[in-house]
Protein backbone atom coordinates (compact mmCIF):
# COMPACT_ATOMS: atom_id res chain seq x y z
CA UNK A 1 0.00 0.00 0.00
CA UNK A 2 1.27 3.71 -0.85
CA UNK A 3 1.26 6.51 1.75
CA UNK A 4 -1.42 8.52 -0.35
CA UNK A 5 -3.94 5.52 -0.57
CA UNK A 6 -2.96 5.19 2.89
CA UNK A 7 -4.02 8.59 3.93
CA UNK A 8 -7.58 7.94 1.96
CA UNK A 9 -8.14 4.85 4.65
CA UNK A 10 -7.19 6.54 7.60
CA UNK A 11 -10.36 8.74 8.36
CA UNK A 12 -12.23 5.39 8.17
CA UNK A 13 -9.93 3.37 9.80
CA UNK A 14 -10.04 5.37 13.02
CA UNK A 15 -13.88 4.92 12.79
CA UNK A 16 -13.72 1.08 12.63
CA UNK A 17 -15.06 2.01 8.63
CA UNK A 18 -12.53 -0.48 7.28
CA UNK A 19 -13.21 -3.90 5.89
CA UNK A 20 -10.64 -6.34 8.39
CA UNK A 21 -8.28 -7.38 5.92
CA UNK A 22 -8.14 -3.43 4.69
CA UNK A 23 -7.36 -2.69 8.25
CA UNK A 24 -5.20 -5.18 8.84
CA UNK A 25 -3.08 -4.17 5.46
CA UNK A 26 -3.31 -0.27 7.37
CA UNK A 27 -1.59 -1.48 10.52
CA UNK A 28 1.08 -3.46 8.75
CA UNK A 29 1.76 -0.19 6.60
CA UNK A 30 1.95 1.99 9.97
CA UNK A 31 4.48 -0.23 11.42
CA UNK A 32 6.97 0.74 8.58
CA UNK A 33 5.66 4.82 8.00
CA UNK A 34 6.66 6.86 10.37
CA UNK A 35 4.57 9.84 8.90
CA UNK A 36 1.29 8.05 7.97
CA UNK A 37 1.48 6.61 12.02
CA UNK A 38 1.71 10.70 12.94
CA UNK A 39 -1.49 11.35 10.72
CA UNK A 40 -3.10 8.10 12.03
CA UNK A 41 -2.29 9.81 15.40
CA UNK A 42 -3.89 13.25 14.36
CA UNK A 43 -7.19 11.51 13.27
CA UNK A 44 -7.58 9.57 16.51
CA UNK A 45 -7.43 12.63 18.55
CA UNK A 46 -9.67 14.59 16.37
CA UNK A 47 -12.16 11.64 16.51
CA UNK A 48 -11.72 11.25 20.21
CA UNK A 49 -12.26 15.25 20.80
CA UNK A 50 -15.79 14.93 18.19
CA UNK A 51 -17.08 12.36 20.38
CA UNK A 52 -16.50 14.51 23.87
CA UNK A 53 -19.32 16.93 22.22
CA UNK A 54 -21.79 15.74 23.74
CA UNK A 55 -25.76 16.76 24.57
CA UNK A 56 -26.04 19.00 27.32
CA UNK A 57 -28.59 17.53 29.77
CA UNK A 58 -32.36 19.03 28.92
CA UNK A 59 -34.42 19.15 32.35
CA UNK A 60 -37.22 17.76 32.71
CA UNK A 61 -39.52 20.83 32.18
CA UNK A 62 -38.12 21.52 29.03
CA UNK A 63 -39.18 17.68 27.86
CA UNK A 64 -42.43 18.36 29.49
CA UNK A 65 -42.95 21.57 27.35
CA UNK A 66 -42.25 20.06 24.33
CA UNK A 67 -44.93 17.41 24.96
CA UNK A 68 -47.73 19.84 25.84
CA UNK A 69 -46.68 22.06 23.02
CA UNK A 70 -46.74 18.79 20.42
CA UNK A 71 -50.21 17.61 22.10
CA UNK A 72 -52.05 20.81 21.98
CA UNK A 73 -51.50 21.55 18.36
CA UNK A 74 -52.38 18.28 17.49
CA UNK A 75 -55.43 19.27 18.97
CA UNK A 76 -55.93 22.53 17.58
CA UNK A 77 -55.33 20.61 14.19
CA UNK A 78 -57.90 17.47 14.87
CA UNK A 79 -60.60 20.67 15.70
CA UNK A 80 -60.14 22.01 12.52
CA UNK A 81 -60.01 18.20 10.84
CA UNK A 82 -63.42 17.83 12.42
CA UNK A 83 -64.84 20.58 10.99
CA UNK A 84 -63.89 20.57 7.49
CA UNK A 85 -64.66 16.86 7.48
CA UNK A 86 -68.41 18.24 9.04
CA UNK A 87 -68.81 20.69 5.81
CA UNK A 88 -67.33 17.88 3.12
CA UNK A 89 -67.84 14.49 5.25
CA UNK A 90 -66.48 12.77 2.16
CA UNK A 91 -63.68 15.19 1.76
CA UNK A 92 -61.28 13.52 -0.54
CA UNK A 93 -58.23 15.86 -1.70
CA UNK A 94 -58.00 14.03 -5.13
CA UNK A 95 -61.63 14.11 -5.80
CA UNK A 96 -61.61 17.96 -5.39
CA UNK A 97 -58.49 18.34 -7.64
CA UNK A 98 -60.47 16.37 -10.24
CA UNK A 99 -63.54 18.33 -9.66
CA UNK A 100 -61.59 21.93 -9.62
CA UNK A 101 -59.95 20.85 -12.95
CA UNK A 102 -63.13 19.72 -14.56
CA UNK A 103 -64.77 22.70 -13.48
CA UNK A 104 -61.75 24.74 -14.73
CA UNK A 105 -62.01 23.51 -18.19
CA UNK A 106 -65.19 23.78 -18.48
CA UNK A 107 -64.89 27.27 -17.49
CA UNK A 108 -62.66 27.55 -20.18
CA UNK A 109 -64.31 26.04 -22.94
CA UNK A 110 -67.30 28.15 -22.26
CA UNK A 111 -65.16 31.38 -22.19
CA UNK A 112 -63.51 31.22 -25.68
CA UNK A 113 -67.23 29.95 -27.25
CA UNK A 114 -68.60 32.83 -25.88
CA UNK A 115 -65.50 35.03 -27.62
CA UNK A 116 -65.21 33.50 -30.53
CA UNK A 117 -69.10 34.70 -30.76
CA UNK A 118 -68.46 38.41 -29.63
CA UNK A 119 -65.21 38.71 -32.23
CA UNK A 120 -66.47 37.42 -35.15
CA UNK A 121 -69.67 39.92 -36.14
CA UNK A 122 -71.20 39.88 -39.64
CA UNK A 123 -69.39 43.00 -41.94
CA UNK A 124 -71.82 44.65 -44.10
CA UNK A 125 -69.23 45.29 -47.07
CA UNK A 126 -70.35 46.74 -50.46
CA UNK A 127 -69.48 43.44 -51.93
CA UNK A 128 -71.98 41.90 -49.34
CA UNK A 129 -74.70 44.26 -49.63
CA UNK A 130 -74.46 43.78 -53.62
CA UNK A 131 -74.10 40.47 -53.37
CA UNK A 132 -77.16 40.02 -51.62
CA UNK A 133 -79.61 42.31 -53.13
CA UNK A 134 -78.91 41.23 -56.64
CA UNK A 135 -78.08 45.06 -57.95
CA UNK A 136 -75.70 45.11 -61.02
CA UNK A 137 -72.28 46.09 -59.92
CA UNK A 138 -70.02 47.84 -62.92
CA UNK A 139 -66.67 45.63 -63.19
CA UNK A 140 -64.52 48.83 -64.18
CA UNK A 141 -64.39 47.48 -68.43
CA UNK A 142 -68.02 48.76 -68.84
CA UNK A 143 -69.90 45.81 -68.40
CA UNK A 144 -72.40 45.18 -65.17
CA UNK A 145 -73.09 41.93 -63.75
CA UNK A 146 -74.64 41.07 -60.76
CA UNK A 147 -72.37 39.63 -57.77
CA UNK A 148 -75.59 37.04 -57.50
CA UNK A 149 -75.63 35.93 -60.42
CA UNK A 150 -71.86 35.88 -60.80
CA UNK A 151 -71.95 33.15 -57.74
CA UNK A 152 -74.82 31.49 -59.14
CA UNK A 153 -72.57 30.71 -62.20
CA UNK A 154 -69.45 29.72 -60.24
CA UNK A 155 -71.22 27.41 -57.65
CA UNK A 156 -74.32 26.75 -59.96
CA UNK A 157 -76.39 26.84 -56.30
CA UNK A 158 -76.73 30.19 -55.12
CA UNK A 159 -79.99 31.48 -54.03
CA UNK A 160 -79.87 35.14 -55.35
CA UNK A 161 -83.03 36.63 -54.07
CA UNK A 162 -84.34 40.40 -53.32
CA UNK A 163 -83.30 42.40 -49.96
CA UNK A 164 -84.94 40.18 -47.30
CA UNK A 165 -81.96 37.79 -46.52
CA UNK A 166 -79.94 37.45 -43.81
CA UNK A 167 -76.11 38.10 -43.80
CA UNK A 168 -74.19 34.76 -43.42
CA UNK A 169 -73.97 33.89 -39.27
CA UNK A 170 -75.83 36.99 -38.39
CA UNK A 171 -78.75 36.48 -36.59
CA UNK A 172 -80.57 39.85 -37.29
CA UNK A 173 -82.10 40.33 -40.27
CA UNK A 174 -80.28 42.33 -42.72
CA UNK A 175 -80.69 45.83 -43.43
CA UNK A 176 -82.60 46.00 -46.90
CA UNK A 177 -82.12 48.57 -49.34
CA UNK A 178 -85.20 51.24 -49.19
CA UNK A 179 -87.35 50.14 -51.98
CA UNK A 180 -86.87 53.56 -53.54
CA UNK A 181 -83.16 53.35 -53.81
CA UNK A 182 -84.15 49.63 -55.43
CA UNK A 183 -86.31 50.75 -57.82
CA UNK A 184 -85.16 54.32 -58.73
CA UNK A 185 -81.68 53.80 -60.00
CA UNK A 186 -80.27 51.27 -58.86
CA UNK A 187 -76.64 51.02 -57.76
CA UNK A 188 -73.50 50.32 -59.48
CA UNK A 189 -70.56 50.27 -57.77
CA UNK A 190 -66.88 49.30 -58.86
CA UNK A 191 -66.73 45.87 -57.95
CA UNK A 192 -64.79 45.30 -55.15
CA UNK A 193 -61.02 43.66 -55.41
CA UNK A 194 -61.14 40.27 -53.25
CA UNK A 195 -60.18 41.13 -49.73
CA UNK A 196 -57.06 40.23 -48.62
CA UNK A 197 -56.17 41.27 -44.79
CA UNK A 198 -58.11 43.03 -42.50
CA UNK A 199 -57.09 46.78 -43.26
CA UNK A 200 -58.93 45.74 -46.97
CA UNK A 201 -61.92 44.12 -45.07
CA UNK A 202 -62.35 47.07 -42.64
CA UNK A 203 -62.31 50.10 -45.26
CA UNK A 204 -64.86 48.03 -47.06
CA UNK A 205 -66.85 48.25 -44.12
CA UNK A 206 -70.69 50.44 -44.61
CA UNK A 207 -72.96 51.57 -42.60
CA UNK A 208 -75.96 51.94 -44.06
CA UNK A 209 -77.69 52.75 -47.11
CA UNK A 210 -80.13 55.55 -46.03
CA UNK A 211 -82.41 57.41 -48.74
CA UNK A 212 -82.60 61.26 -47.18
CA UNK A 213 -86.29 62.33 -46.91
CA UNK A 214 -85.02 66.08 -46.98
CA UNK A 215 -83.53 65.62 -50.84
CA UNK A 216 -85.62 66.51 -53.59
CA UNK A 217 -88.05 64.06 -54.73
CA UNK A 218 -86.58 63.74 -57.83
CA UNK A 219 -83.03 62.73 -56.37
CA UNK A 220 -82.17 59.92 -54.27
CA UNK A 221 -79.15 60.04 -52.39
CA UNK A 222 -76.99 57.51 -50.57
CA UNK A 223 -74.38 57.67 -47.72
CA UNK A 224 -71.86 54.71 -47.40
CA UNK A 225 -69.78 55.65 -44.42
CA UNK A 226 -66.76 54.00 -44.68
CA UNK A 227 -64.32 52.18 -41.70
CA UNK A 228 -62.51 55.73 -42.09
CA UNK A 229 -64.77 58.37 -40.75
CA UNK A 230 -63.11 60.74 -43.11
CA UNK A 231 -64.00 58.69 -45.39
CA UNK A 232 -68.36 58.61 -46.84
CA UNK A 233 -69.35 58.01 -50.06
CA UNK A 234 -72.06 60.10 -51.05
CA UNK A 235 -74.31 58.72 -53.74
CA UNK A 236 -77.02 61.56 -55.71
CA UNK A 237 -78.82 59.54 -58.32
CA UNK A 238 -81.96 60.88 -60.47
CA UNK A 239 -85.05 58.48 -59.43
CA UNK A 240 -85.80 57.28 -62.75
CA UNK A 241 -88.36 54.25 -63.44
CA UNK A 242 -86.57 51.53 -62.67
CA UNK A 243 -85.11 49.51 -65.69
CA UNK A 244 -85.73 45.50 -65.90
CA UNK A 245 -82.04 44.69 -65.10
CA UNK A 246 -81.70 46.97 -61.96
CA UNK A 247 -85.22 44.91 -60.41
CA UNK A 248 -84.18 42.02 -61.38
CA UNK B 1 -31.29 -3.40 6.53
CA UNK B 2 -34.65 -2.80 8.50
CA UNK B 3 -34.42 0.92 8.58
CA UNK B 4 -34.10 1.22 4.31
CA UNK B 5 -37.96 0.81 3.20
CA UNK B 6 -39.22 3.20 6.02
CA UNK B 7 -36.43 5.74 5.24
CA UNK B 8 -37.71 5.79 1.94
CA UNK B 9 -41.38 6.26 2.82
CA UNK B 10 -39.89 9.24 5.03
CA UNK B 11 -38.26 10.51 2.09
CA UNK B 12 -41.53 10.06 0.22
CA UNK B 13 -43.75 11.53 2.76
CA UNK B 14 -40.90 15.30 2.78
CA UNK B 15 -42.25 15.63 -0.65
CA UNK B 16 -45.58 14.42 -0.38
CA UNK B 17 -47.47 15.26 2.80
CA UNK B 18 -50.84 13.86 1.72
CA UNK B 19 -49.01 10.47 0.62
CA UNK B 20 -51.30 7.93 2.91
CA UNK B 21 -50.37 4.53 2.26
CA UNK B 22 -53.41 2.62 3.49
CA UNK B 23 -53.24 1.42 7.29
CA UNK B 24 -52.11 -2.50 7.02
CA UNK B 25 -52.64 -4.78 10.01
CA UNK B 26 -49.37 -5.72 11.53
CA UNK B 27 -47.84 -9.03 11.25
CA UNK B 28 -46.78 -8.73 15.02
CA UNK B 29 -47.00 -6.81 18.57
CA UNK B 30 -44.45 -7.93 19.69
CA UNK B 31 -42.66 -4.20 19.97
CA UNK B 32 -44.26 -2.09 22.40
CA UNK B 33 -43.60 1.05 20.02
CA UNK B 34 -45.88 -1.09 17.66
CA UNK B 35 -48.80 -1.12 19.60
CA UNK B 36 -48.57 2.63 20.80
CA UNK B 37 -48.51 3.27 17.14
CA UNK B 38 -51.59 1.70 16.24
CA UNK B 39 -53.16 3.37 19.20
CA UNK B 40 -52.00 6.57 18.42
CA UNK B 41 -53.23 6.21 14.78
CA UNK B 42 -56.58 6.12 16.06
CA UNK B 43 -56.24 9.77 17.91
CA UNK B 44 -55.52 8.18 21.46
CA UNK B 45 -53.05 11.22 22.12
CA UNK B 46 -52.00 9.63 25.30
CA UNK B 47 -50.24 6.81 23.19
CA UNK B 48 -49.03 9.16 21.51
CA UNK B 49 -47.52 10.89 24.36
CA UNK B 50 -45.87 7.51 25.47
CA UNK B 51 -44.16 7.25 22.05
CA UNK B 52 -42.57 11.20 22.37
CA UNK B 53 -41.67 10.03 26.14
CA UNK B 54 -39.58 7.06 24.40
CA UNK B 55 -38.30 8.97 21.92
CA UNK B 56 -37.72 12.86 23.14
CA UNK B 57 -34.38 12.17 24.32
CA UNK B 58 -32.49 10.84 21.11
CA UNK B 59 -34.74 13.26 18.89
CA UNK B 60 -33.42 16.50 20.70
CA UNK B 61 -30.04 15.70 21.04
CA UNK B 62 -30.07 14.73 17.48
CA UNK B 63 -31.09 17.84 16.82
CA UNK B 64 -29.27 19.50 19.34
CA UNK B 65 -25.97 18.37 17.56
CA UNK B 66 -27.54 19.15 13.96
CA UNK B 67 -28.38 22.55 15.01
CA UNK B 68 -25.87 23.77 17.76
CA UNK B 69 -28.46 24.79 20.25
CA UNK B 70 -31.27 24.72 22.42
CA UNK B 71 -33.73 27.11 21.19
CA UNK B 72 -33.55 25.61 17.31
CA UNK B 73 -33.17 21.38 18.92
CA UNK B 74 -36.35 22.10 20.48
CA UNK B 75 -38.58 23.73 17.38
CA UNK B 76 -36.93 21.04 15.77
CA UNK B 77 -37.84 18.33 17.88
CA UNK B 78 -41.59 19.63 18.30
CA UNK B 79 -42.21 19.82 14.43
CA UNK B 80 -41.02 16.49 14.32
CA UNK B 81 -43.15 15.20 16.45
CA UNK B 82 -45.88 17.09 14.49
CA UNK B 83 -44.72 15.74 11.20
CA UNK B 84 -44.62 12.00 13.04
CA UNK B 85 -48.43 12.05 14.06
CA UNK B 86 -49.27 13.60 10.83
CA UNK B 87 -48.12 10.72 8.66
CA UNK B 88 -48.61 8.02 11.27
CA UNK B 89 -51.06 6.59 8.64
CA UNK B 90 -48.25 6.06 6.38
CA UNK B 91 -45.71 4.23 8.94
CA UNK B 92 -45.12 0.41 7.98
CA UNK B 93 -45.27 -1.37 11.34
CA UNK B 94 -43.37 -4.26 10.15
CA UNK B 95 -40.33 -1.26 9.75
CA UNK B 96 -38.15 -0.18 12.41
CA UNK B 97 -39.94 2.98 14.12
CA UNK B 98 -36.64 4.91 15.30
CA UNK B 99 -35.43 4.89 11.85
CA UNK B 100 -38.25 6.17 10.73
CA UNK B 101 -38.27 9.00 13.11
CA UNK B 102 -34.72 9.68 12.72
CA UNK B 103 -34.94 10.24 8.98
CA UNK B 104 -37.89 12.55 9.51
CA UNK B 105 -35.96 14.30 12.46
CA UNK B 106 -33.17 14.94 9.70
CA UNK B 107 -35.11 15.83 7.59
CA UNK B 108 -36.96 18.60 10.03
CA UNK B 109 -33.34 19.89 11.06
CA UNK B 110 -32.38 20.58 7.54
CA UNK B 111 -35.30 22.52 6.93
CA UNK B 112 -35.04 24.35 9.80
CA UNK B 113 -30.81 25.12 9.40
CA UNK B 114 -32.41 26.15 5.35
CA UNK B 115 -35.03 28.56 7.11
CA UNK B 116 -33.23 29.93 9.79
CA UNK B 117 -29.95 30.72 7.17
CA UNK B 118 -27.62 28.65 8.92
CA UNK B 119 -25.72 27.12 5.32
CA UNK B 120 -22.60 29.24 6.52
CA UNK B 121 -20.85 29.27 9.94
CA UNK B 122 -21.21 31.89 12.26
CA UNK B 123 -17.80 33.46 13.74
CA UNK B 124 -17.24 31.54 16.94
CA UNK B 125 -16.57 35.02 18.97
CA UNK B 126 -20.21 36.19 17.56
CA UNK B 127 -21.50 32.76 18.71
CA UNK B 128 -20.48 33.19 22.10
CA UNK B 129 -21.26 37.02 22.32
CA UNK B 130 -24.90 35.53 21.39
CA UNK B 131 -24.84 32.97 24.16
CA UNK B 132 -25.73 30.68 21.61
CA UNK B 133 -23.19 27.49 23.19
CA UNK B 134 -22.50 29.10 26.32
CA UNK B 135 -23.79 27.27 29.71
CA UNK B 136 -24.75 28.59 32.63
CA UNK B 137 -22.25 28.27 35.03
CA UNK B 138 -23.31 27.64 38.65
CA UNK B 139 -20.91 28.43 41.78
CA UNK B 140 -20.12 24.95 41.51
CA UNK B 141 -19.32 24.95 37.95
CA UNK B 142 -15.86 26.22 37.89
CA UNK B 143 -13.22 26.75 35.19
CA UNK B 144 -13.60 23.06 33.77
CA UNK B 145 -17.39 23.25 33.37
CA UNK B 146 -16.31 26.99 31.07
CA UNK B 147 -13.81 24.67 29.45
CA UNK B 148 -15.97 21.97 28.74
CA UNK B 149 -18.14 24.43 27.28
CA UNK B 150 -16.14 26.20 25.23
CA UNK B 151 -14.87 23.04 24.09
CA UNK B 152 -18.29 22.24 22.63
CA UNK B 153 -18.90 25.50 20.65
CA UNK B 154 -16.13 24.79 19.20
CA UNK B 155 -17.10 21.23 18.15
CA UNK B 156 -20.21 23.02 17.04
CA UNK B 157 -18.49 25.47 15.09
CA UNK B 158 -16.78 22.15 13.25
CA UNK B 159 -19.56 20.85 12.62
CA UNK B 160 -21.05 23.85 11.26
CA UNK B 161 -18.41 23.99 8.27
CA UNK B 162 -19.43 20.82 7.25
CA UNK B 163 -22.47 20.17 4.75
CA UNK B 164 -25.33 19.29 5.62
CA UNK B 165 -25.44 15.93 4.49
CA UNK B 166 -21.90 15.35 5.81
CA UNK B 167 -22.85 17.08 9.27
CA UNK B 168 -26.14 14.33 9.14
CA UNK B 169 -23.57 11.03 8.15
CA UNK B 170 -21.07 11.91 10.85
CA UNK B 171 -23.58 13.20 13.76
CA UNK B 172 -25.41 9.84 13.32
CA UNK B 173 -22.39 7.79 12.50
CA UNK B 174 -20.04 9.19 15.06
CA UNK B 175 -22.25 11.06 17.70
CA UNK B 176 -24.98 8.69 18.05
CA UNK B 177 -23.07 5.64 17.47
CA UNK B 178 -25.39 4.31 14.43
CA UNK B 179 -24.02 1.40 12.25
CA UNK B 180 -23.15 2.83 8.52
CA UNK B 181 -25.51 0.76 7.17
CA UNK B 182 -28.46 1.90 9.52
CA UNK B 183 -27.35 5.79 8.24
CA UNK B 184 -27.55 4.50 4.77
CA UNK B 185 -30.76 3.78 5.75
CA UNK B 186 -32.19 6.82 7.29
CA UNK B 187 -30.20 9.25 4.82
CA UNK B 188 -31.92 7.52 2.21
CA UNK B 189 -28.33 6.43 0.90
CA UNK B 190 -26.04 3.55 -0.05
CA UNK B 191 -23.46 2.90 2.86
CA UNK B 192 -20.60 3.57 0.39
CA UNK B 193 -21.87 7.03 0.16
CA UNK B 194 -21.95 7.43 3.52
CA UNK B 195 -18.49 6.12 4.33
CA UNK B 196 -17.20 8.75 1.91
CA UNK B 197 -19.04 11.44 3.61
CA UNK B 198 -18.33 10.39 6.78
CA UNK B 199 -14.43 10.12 5.86
CA UNK B 200 -14.80 13.57 4.25
CA UNK B 201 -16.63 14.95 7.49
CA UNK B 202 -13.69 13.67 9.40
CA UNK B 203 -10.87 15.02 7.21
CA UNK B 204 -12.78 18.24 7.72
CA UNK B 205 -12.80 17.95 11.19
CA UNK B 206 -9.29 17.16 11.59
CA UNK B 207 -8.28 20.54 9.78
CA UNK B 208 -10.39 22.66 11.79
CA UNK B 209 -9.16 20.96 14.74
CA UNK B 210 -5.70 21.80 13.42
CA UNK B 211 -5.88 25.18 12.76
CA UNK B 212 -7.76 25.62 16.01
CA UNK B 213 -4.87 24.81 17.84
CA UNK B 214 -2.81 26.31 16.21
CA UNK B 215 -4.00 29.42 16.67
CA UNK B 216 -4.75 28.66 19.98
CA UNK B 217 -0.65 28.03 20.56
CA UNK B 218 -0.24 31.60 18.57
CA UNK B 219 -2.04 33.27 21.56
CA UNK B 220 -1.07 31.50 24.63
CA UNK B 221 2.33 32.95 22.60
CA UNK B 222 1.48 36.65 22.10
Amino acid sequence: MKCEHIEQLIPLYVGGDLEPPEADDLRHHLTGCALCRRLNEEFQASHTWLSTFAVPEFDEASFATLRASVLSQIERQEKRGSWIHWLLPKWNPRLVLAVSTAALVAVTALSVAVYRKQIAPPKKTVGNLVAETGIPVSTGDGQSVTLAENRLSSNGNSTATGGKRRFPGSKTPEPALPEEALNNGGLSFPLEPPVTGPEQAESETTTAVEPEDKEPKEMLRIELQTADPNIRIIWLTPKSAPTESNTK
Amino acid sequence: MEWNNAALMADQLRFDDRTVTPATEPRSFNSPIVALVMRARTGDLSAFDQLIIAHQQRVIGIAWRMLGNQDDAQDAAQETFLRVYKHLNGFDTKQDFSGWLYRITVNVCHDLARKRGRGNPVSLDAEREAGNFAEPVSPHNTESSAMHAQERAIIARALATLSEKERAAIVLRDLEGLTTEEVAGILGSTPTTVRSQVSSARAKIKTFRDRWLKRSVQNRER
